[in-house]
């Protein structure tokens, strides 16, 4: 299992004008139950990239290996592009604009049915994945426009999670949310890494990415510029401004240019800087 | 969505895409009205058609479109072509004097039909090509302006003429974006299982629906913010307003005016002339010109 990227090219508007490179060569690898994070710059084909794995975008050159599945050019026209996507759960941005259901319960059991569930069991589907997101009983009847931003964007990560697909793509899934639901959100999304999911994200927050990823890829200007793990991204990315740091690894970087001894490939939390510094100061 | 290109604005410097754009929707307007003339005789009718397609295929020379272009959105539009052409050939014709070409039990189909079948698809190619000039050369935004110069005179009635421009160029802003809407939602549906090009006419009709409740809710809402930050920036549709872009006309707007409605003028004269026991033989007459006699045409 996991997605294999070989050798990915795709433009954007081909043969005209204003055709774009939007992936420029992209090879790497995703094994099973990684926690992923690519990161990159708005523009820098991230999304794009995301849209691949499960054949929304079919690549120009190259091919994208999700199991025995190959999306690329030549196999285009695949019919079993629906097992792919079964497989794959993409979250896009912004979410809670696909819903369109009169009730919560119908528009999360709306892809399971897609997939060949009978009714009974895609809204016993429906209500384990309202659950995992913590929407209960008294939201299943509730029709998906009266509810807050928030609560949608949870009953459309809900729809992808019914389906239950083993790999799970998030594009900016904290976009526009506040610090506290942003958090709830991320913590949600550990749980399903912990509970067997591969789990990728595209984000631009820094912060996400020191948290929560064992795993990091750098995009810019649709090249992949970087791989490696967190920690190694913010010595990467130190000498090279372009991302903004999270704020625990720049007052790590700040005390270890005034002479304090800290590792900081070990800092994920707040509380690991405290550690190091208390090990700093025992020695 | 890249496919609907279909008459879409794209700015070269030509003579066509700096002329004023009222007077260019008032010259199609005429030329259009020209191509609607139906003359007694065939020939004559054929022969300005002939006149008409040469002095478009100028026009879309000189404002540098793609011809290929056009021909793409006839292919489109084959189904309604062929079924246009059907409408007019199986439409009963008991007339003894014209040849029949063949008969389905009492229905004769005659060979006129024929011919007016093709001459209803050329003019319908006629004016495609001419709206495709228009939109082509003319910003949507000049096009709106225009719109409302036209209507100005019923404002004298209480006409929301600058109410309907400014509907009018908000629809035509937010068409690009409503397509990209679209594809996004597109994908976001196909992500979770919908297939849009493949089941049954059945499955394909939910597909349509999980599309376009999504995005008539993001247009609504798109709408409302729209609404309100106008009203923040204390937009008031009476108020009288000076505007960023003045619409011109210049010399080059005199010659097209000239060119084109002299082409009109002759067209109706020639009408005048056409009288039903009498009618206008424009094959004889441009043969007298080299001193042939054609008789019986």
């Amino acid at each position: 299992m996991g997605i294999k990227i070989e050798n990915v090219f795709f433009t954007y508007q081909k043969k005209t004008s204003n055709s774009t490179l939007a992936l420029d060569d992209i090879s790497f690898a995703i094994n099973d139950n990684d926690f992923v994070a690519i990161v990159g710059e708005t523009g820098s084909g991230k999304s794009t990239l995301a849209q691949t794995f499960n054949a929304l975008l079919i690549p120009d050159k190259g091919q994208v290996v999700v199991d025995d599945y190959i999306v690329s050019y030549k196999n285009r026209k695949n019919r079993k592009v629906k097992n792919l996507r079964k497989h794959i759960g993409l979250v896009f941005q912004f979410p809670e604009y696909q819903l369109f259901e009169e009730t919560v319960e119908k528009d999360v059991a709306f892809g399971v049915k897609n997939f060949g569930a009978k009714q009974e069991e895609a809204l016993q589907k429906a209500h384990e994945a309202l659950n995992k997101v913590g929407l209960d009983e008294s939201y299943y009847k509730r029709p998906p426009f009266e509810l807050s931003g928030g609560e949608r964007r949870k009953v459309a990560i809900a729809g992808i999670l019914a389906i239950d697909p083993d790999i799970l793509v998030f594009d900016e899934p904290t976009v526009g949310f506040d610090p506290s639901s942003a958090k709830d959100l991320m913590n949600m999304i550990c749980d399903f890494h912990k509970n067997g999911k591969t789990i990728i994200v595209i984000t631009h927050d820094m912060d996400l990415v020191r948290r929560y990823a064992n795993k990091v890829f750098m995009m810019e200007k649709g090249k992949l510029v970087f791989e490696g793990t967190p920690s190694e991204l913010f010595m990467h990315v130190r000498n090279y401004d372009r991302l903004d740091l999270p704020q625990v690894i720049k007052l790590a970087l700040a005390l270890k240019e005034k002479g304090m001894d800290i590792d900081i490939s070990k800092i994920r939390h707040s509380d690991d800087l405290i550690e190091e510094i208390k090990k700093w100061r025992a020695e | 969505m890249a496919s609907m290109t279909f008459g879409r604005y794209t700015f070269k410097e030509t003579y066509v895409h700096h002329l004023d754009a009222r007077n260019k929707i008032f010259l199609m307007i005429l030329f259009m009205v020209g191509i609607f003339f139906q003359f007694h005789l065939w020939s004559t009718s054929l022969i300005l058609s002939g006149l008409y397609i040469i002095v478009l295929i100028a026009i879309m020379i000189i404002s540098k479109i793609n011809f290929f272009q056009l021909f793409k959105s006839l292919a489109g539009m084959w189904m309604f072509i062929i079924i246009l052409m059907a409408i007019y050939i199986f439409i009963p014709n008991n007339n003894y004097y014209l040849p029949t070409a063949f008969s389905i039990g009492s229905l004769q189909v005659k060979w006129d039909a024929f011919c007016q079948s093709g001459y209803i698809v050329m003019r319908l190619v006629l004016m495609l090509a001419l709206t495709m000039v228009l939109t082509s050369t003319t910003k949507p935004m000049d096009m709106t302006y225009a719109f409302e110069w036209y209507m100005t005179p019923l404002k004298v009635v209480r006409f929301p003429a600058h109410e309907i421009a400014m509907t009018l160029s908000i629809a035509l802003r937010f068409i690009p974006t409503l397509l990209d809407e679209t594809e996004r939602i597109m994908k976001a549906q196909a992500s979770r299982g919908v297939d849009f090009n493949h089941g049954g006419l059945f499955k394909r009709f939910g597909a349509v629906i999980a599309l376009i409740i999504p995005l008539f809710v993001s247009a609504l809402e798109r709408s409302e913010e729209l609404a309100n930050a106008m009203i923040v920036r204390g937009y008031d549709p009476r108020a009288k307003r000076t505007r960023y872009r003045l619409l011109r006309f210049s010399w080059r707007d005199i010659i097209a005016f000239l060119l084109i409605g002299g082409l009109f003028a002759g067209i109706i004269v020639l009408f005048v002339f056409d009288k039903k026991d009498n009618p206008l033989d424009l094959v004889n007459i441009i043969s007298s010109w080299f001193g042939y006699n054609v008789v019986g045409f």
